[in-house]
């Protein structure tokens, strides 16, 4: 074997050592992120059944407001891209049967109950330090939780 | 004799065609420049609708390490990534407009630099895997890069990012292992053709 192979050889293993550390560390790097993100509000998770079925942030926030201002543009095409409904939310997240939501807010910002009847008319609002806020647009705007960090669908 | 002095002087090392660009002669340019083309033409033409982040890497990646490959100069895989930067934006191709073009130079670049690691050898099957996979994570990287500075939505990310790196990396292996088997099979039969 000549020194290049040899040196060839070397630089494969390495190549294939540093593709491992490549995918583990961006499935650590994820985990971290989201430890630390659902700490400080920026990471949503949407549980059903102890199971989290769908993980929400501003940038999901915003790409599925921009879907539903699609969807609805024949209708009225209203609406802001830091907004959007918590029925599109949860039909997103493939949550269509449920009895009711119990979003939690961050540290003591209060918890609320919504039963699947009352869903419409509320909506999930970007902050702008990066959390989620849910009003309740056919309350007169009133804001239920100023930082939600879990939303927990209930059979 | 005068027109046979004309053909040895347009053949000699100082002829400008010879050392076009990055030191590499005109006609591989043109050749490099084939491979852009097909590259970006490529996207449109097999992008398939199964949402799966990375899954242009398998042509994308595959037709860089051909180009690359096939004429092992050092700067061939940049001119491959400004030549299919440029039409991407021509074509109109991603959201990131003008930006798109560092998406297409950024693996083009890195490819370049891990060909000269490897001594050039991308017939290699496992040379072929790891530098594919790495451009192919490199082009994604870019990807978050520019959402980030365009601030618009990244979708592969909402499936995670471990999920898209491995898709990438998987996808771009892939091209890879394709791009070094017909690597292996055309070097011999165009080295001859393809000298000047």
């Amino acid at each position: 074997m000549s020194r290049e192979q040899r040196m060839i050889n070397g630089r494969i293993v390495t190549g294939i050592l540093l593709l491992a550390l490549v995918i583990g560390g961006s499935f650590l790097s994820e985990k971290v992120a989201r430890v630390q993100g659902s700490q400080r509000g920026e990471v949503v998770p949407v549980v059903q059944n102890d199971i989290t079925v769908a993980y929400l942030d501003a940038g999901v926030i915003r790409q599925l407001s921009i879907q539903e201002r699609q969807l609805e543009q024949n209708r009225d095409g209203s609406g802001s891209d830091n907004e959007v409904s918590l029925s599109f939310v949860l039909g997103s997240a493939g949550l269509v049967d449920y009895e009711y939501v119990q979003a939690t807010g961050l540290g003591d910002s209060g918890e609320c109950r919504i039963k699947r009847g009352e869903v419409e008319g509320i909506v999930l609002y970007t902050n702008s330090n990066g959390t989620l806020s849910m009003v309740n647009k056919s309350g007169g705007n009133q804001v239920m939780i100023k930082e939600v960090a879990r939303l927990y669908a209930a059979d | 004799m005068e027109k046979l002095k004309n053909r040895e002087k347009s053949s000699g090392p100082e002829n400008p065609a010879d050392s076009f660009i990055f030191k590499i002669g005109l006609a591989d340019v043109i050749r490099l420049t084939m491979f852009g083309t097909l590259i970006s033409v490529s996207r449109f033409v097999f992008q398939m609708p199964i949402g799966v982040p990375g899954h242009t890497s398998v042509y994308w990646m595959g037709l860089l390490m051909l180009g690359k490959g096939l004429i092992p100069r050092f700067g061939a895989g940049t001119i491959m990534g400004i030549v299919s930067g440029i039409l991407a934006i021509v074509f109109g191709l991603g959201k990131e407009g003008p930006l798109m073009a560092f998406k297409c130079l950024i693996p083009g670049m890195l490819l370049d630099i891990l060909a000269l690691i490897f001594f050039n050898k991308l017939e290699s099957i496992w040379v072929g895997i790891i530098i594919g996979a790495l451009i192919s994570w490199s082009k994604l990287l870019t990807s978050i890069a520019l959402g980030i500075i365009l601030d618009i939505p990244m979708v592969f990310l909402a499936m995670g990012f471990g999920y898209a790196t491995l898709l990438h990396v998987v996808f771009g292996a892939a091209g890879g292992v394709l791009a070094a088997v017909l690597i292996k099979r055309l070097k011999p039969r165009l080295s001859a053709s393809w000298q000047n």
